[in-house]
């Protein structure tokens, strides 16, 4: 049975974990983005009360790894307090946990770094706080984040594999299945490869889109 | 007038400007001069609104501004009614020149006569269409005053904006801001170019670690009053 022959009668496996996995990262990806983008704001803005409880979050998150945060949120917690949460909902709070604090922390750097000078030169000129923060703050800050925010989302891509130990469908999990039947490890597996480099390459290759459209190099020359 | 009174600003426990009062008048150019790290960046930040002053009182057309340490900043402080031209210029990165110039005008739903003229005598339209990091410094000096200067402000102060600048550059900056004093703006130089001080100011301020040494009428520097002005002037002559 060639690849082709596997991935033909195991159509119906392939497509499901395919979707589990793209649904999983979407939901992540929007989480991550849009709540931690609030994060950071709100902990540049309130460094001292929101940006400590924010800063003390990243760091437990930066010490844990996510497996060990996915694993404890499947069994013990789940164990102790006597609910039962579906594995795709528990993947889908921890990789969004991460994501959101990874994000906030980067959101609150950028803002944090931005030259204050360039919000005086503003100031003297005459804009307004929504001008200022429109034409200037957000253009600047999005500048600086475009990169890193990518390249934490293709990390979570990856990092997504690790659904597959708390039973979630995704594509790691059909694979593993299907290659328990028909044993082709280095067809499947390098199929799975090449999925993720389907997925990575375009996301790539619109984070350079975007970093040449948005992101010039303003540095001296 | 813009005034600053008895000004005082300490950091971290030492004075950087001990309560010094300098005066902006319409149609007038004054100078502020002294050696590096006198503090005469400070005290225009303090005269703008821009930094907090310890003490003093800084006041546009006789009303007095407080600053709001809530809010980090003083509220309802007339910008660009008194603006500013930085050191550093601190044009937006990510915005053409063009652009750096116009969205202010636009902001104040202004629409420069003088916007060509302008642009002819400081010799920048050929940068227009460029980002700042694509020009020299000179031509960055000129935008920033391009940019500050169609918005036309009764108070200019500006902070070294000829460091970088051609003598025939300055020469056209110097009757640029000749025009503008005549057609009644106040003007505050900070300049280590003292013989550009000379050649447009009216009055002006010798500033030395934080102490207003001596100030008065233009042709004083001719024959300072202080022994540490008159050692000041010597390395210039």
């Amino acid at each position: 049975m060639n690849i082709f022959e596997i991935f033909t009668t195991y159509k119906e496996g392939f497509l499901q974990g395919l979707g589990v996995t793209l649904k999983l990262c979407l939901m992540i990806w929007f989480i991550g983005i849009v709540v931690g983008t609030a994060f950071g704001i709100l902990s540049a803005k309130y460094n001292r009360s929101f940006g400590l409880i924010t800063k003390i979050i990243s760091i437990f998150i930066s010490g844990v790894p996510v497996i060990v945060l996915l694993y404890w949120l499947y069994y013990p917690m789940q164990q102790q307090l006597q609910i039962d949460i579906p594995a795709f909902n528990i993947a889908v709070f921890a990789f969004s946990f991460v994501n959101v604090f990874m994000v906030a922390d980067l959101v609150k750097n950028a803002i944090k770094d931005l030259p204050n000078q360039y919000l005086l030169a503003a100031k003297v000129s005459g804009l307004s706080e929504k001008t200022i923060l429109t034409k200037i703050q957000i253009p600047l800050i999005f500048q600086q984040l475009l990169g890193p925010v990518l390249l934490v989302q293709i990390s979570m891509l990856h990092n997504s594999i690790f659904a597959s130990l708390i039973n979630v469908d995704e594509i790691f999990r059909q694979i593993q299945r299907i290659n328990a039947m028909v044993y082709k490890p280095i067809e499947l597996y390098t199929a799975l490869a090449m999925f993720f480099i389907i997925i990575t390459v375009p996301l790539t290759l619109i984070a350079y889109y975007l970093k040449r459209k948005y992101a010039k190099d303003y540095s001296e020359r | 007038m813009l005034q600053g009174k008895n000004i005082y600003k300490g950091i971290n426990g030492t004075a950087i400007l001990k309560d010094i009062s300098i005066k902006v008048e319409p149609s007038k150019i004054t100078c502020l001069i002294g050696p590096s790290g006198s503090g005469k960046s400070t005290a225009l930040s303090c005269l703008s609104l821009l930094t907090n002053s310890t003490k003093g009182i800084v006041s546009v057309d006789g009303q007095e501004f407080n600053f709001d340490n809530e809010k980090n900043g003083y509220s309802n402080f007339p910008y660009p009614k008194v603006t500013v031209v930085f050191q550093g210029l601190f044009l937006f990165p990510h915005l053409t020149n063009e652009t750096n110039i116009l969205l202010p005008l636009k902001e104040q739903n202004k629409t420069s006569n003088d916007f060509d003229s302008l642009i002819d005598k400081l010799n920048i339209r050929e940068v227009l269409n460029k980002f700042p990091n694509e020009c020299s410094g000179g031509e960055k000096q000129r935008v920033a005053l391009a940019r500050q200067i169609l918005l036309e402000p009764k108070y200019l102060l500006l902070d070294e904006v000829t460091s970088a600048l051609d003598l025939e550059t300055v020469n056209t900056v110097a009757n640029i801001l000749t025009e503008l004093k005549n057609k009644g703006t106040g003007i505050l130089l900070v300049t280590h170019m003292i013989n550009l001080a000379k050649t447009i100011s009216d009055d002006f301020y010798f500033l030395d670690k934080g102490v207003m040494i001596e100030e008065g009428n233009i042709e004083q520097l001719k024959k300072p009053q202080t022994e540490r002005l008159n050692k000041f002037l010597q390395i210039y002559n």
